[in-house]
């Protein structure tokens, strides 16, 4: 098992972000850019919240979110991991993310008045000059 | 958080005076930060003294551990380290005072200890009766947690003290709990460091339970526990 460093978290209150969520952001970031490896072990909610000085209740509902985003897996009485599998797990999580990007896009060309046809060539247009 | 519960006070009155803390139901399970948080004179301080079975109630009960406090003194207090604010005076030196307490206890843990002092820092040969007010808070913190009690009350617990312990005082409550069998229990009223570290909230107001239950359900999503409790103490509606 590999058991490199994990960078360490860095929670804001500045942001006005709750602390579980940028908990989930920051692990889920490594663990997608690889900089957490599938099967490394993750502390304990308790070792985590005592490490970010945050209740237990903030370390186990972001854990919770990451296991069912599947990221990562709760193994019973030996801790918690980065999912093996995680490949297929984040890929599906990047398409959950570019679905909503793109509704929302699409929902704010129909407000506008662009119905499904115009917003379609819209979407061919950009996709073939390329533009982001 | 196992589900095993270590106190619980059932439809408990304590009259003080012309005070009255009335509690109907509190119940706190094992392996959690519970704060207890409300302005002066709230009865933060009424309340957590029936633990160690300090007071005795004028109506309803308390059990922790599944006893009586003021029927089984000796054998909550072995397993409840209570912290207070009013320090009896020793007239010993800090070294002998620990020798000394720790005879009490065949938990106590001198490693602890010196952990402890690594991080509250304390000049061992100072007589006890000598100490600051934030010098008072350290050493009352380190006797309350040294026999590594299962349940630890900590009553006001940053008073007195400065910026760096106040931060330590968080993280050596989270190292606490890193235990699943043991609980904090900890009152202010200053509410931003519970808000941090808190699993669970009873809110004083007055001598009544305005608000109890877990920490992210009072508090929701963008509002503070600063704000919660504004209103929850009828400085905002």
């Amino acid at each position: 098992m590999h058991t490199g460093p994990r960078e360490p978290l860095r929670l804001s209150e500045a942001t006005g972000v709750p602390f579980y969520r940028q908990i989930v952001q920051q692990l889920s970031d490594q663990i997608r850019s690889g900089g957490l490896q599938p099967g490394e072990r993750l502390p304990s909610v308790r070792e985590l919240a005592a490490e970010l000085v945050v209740s237990l209740i903030t370390t186990r509902r972001a854990y919770a979110e990451l296991e069912a985003e599947g990221l990562i897996v709760r193994r019973q009485g030996q801790g918690t991991f980065v999912r093996e599998a995680v490949e297929q797990a984040s890929r599906r999580q990047a398409r959950r993310e570019v679905e909503r990007s793109l509704g929302e896009a699409l929902q704010r060309g129909r407000h506008l008045g662009f119905d499904d046809d115009q917003l379609r060539e819209l979407v061919d247009e950009i996709l073939k000059g390329g533009e982001a | 958080m196992s589900d095993e519960e270590v106190i619980r006070l059932e439809n408990v009155e304590v009259r003080r005076g012309s005070f009255r803390l009335r509690v109907p139901s509190w119940s706190v399970p094992s392996g959690c930060v519970v704060g207890v948080i409300g302005a002066s004179g709230a009865g933060k301080t009424t309340l957590l003294r029936l633990l160690p079975g300090l007071d005795p109630v004028h109506g309803g009960s308390v059990r922790v551990f599944g006893l009586d406090p003021r029927r089984a003194p000796e054998d909550v207090r072995s397993a409840l380290g209570y912290m207070t604010d009013d320090l009896p005076v020793f007239s010993m030196q800090l070294d002998e005072l620990f020798r000394f307490v720790s005879g009490y206890y065949p938990s106590w843990d001198a490693t602890l200890v010196d952990e402890l002092l690594q991080r509250f820092p304390l000049e061992l040969d100072k007589q006890a009766s000598e100490l600051s007010k934030g010098e008072a808070t350290k050493l009352r913190l380190i006797l309350a947690m040294a026999f590594r009690p299962r349940v630890l009350v900590l009553d006001e617990p940053a008073t007195g003290l400065d910026l760096m312990s106040r931060r330590n005082l968080l993280t050596t409550v989270l190292e606490v709990v890193k235990e699943p069998e043991r609980t904090v229990i900890v009152s202010s009223h200053a509410i931003v460091d519970l808000e941090r570290i808190a699993d669970h909230l009873l809110v004083l107001r007055e001598g009544e339970v305005v608000q109890q239950g877990a920490t992210d359900e009072l508090v929701g999503e963008g509002r503070s526990l600063e704000e919660a409790f504004l209103e929850w103490s009828g400085e905002r509606t």
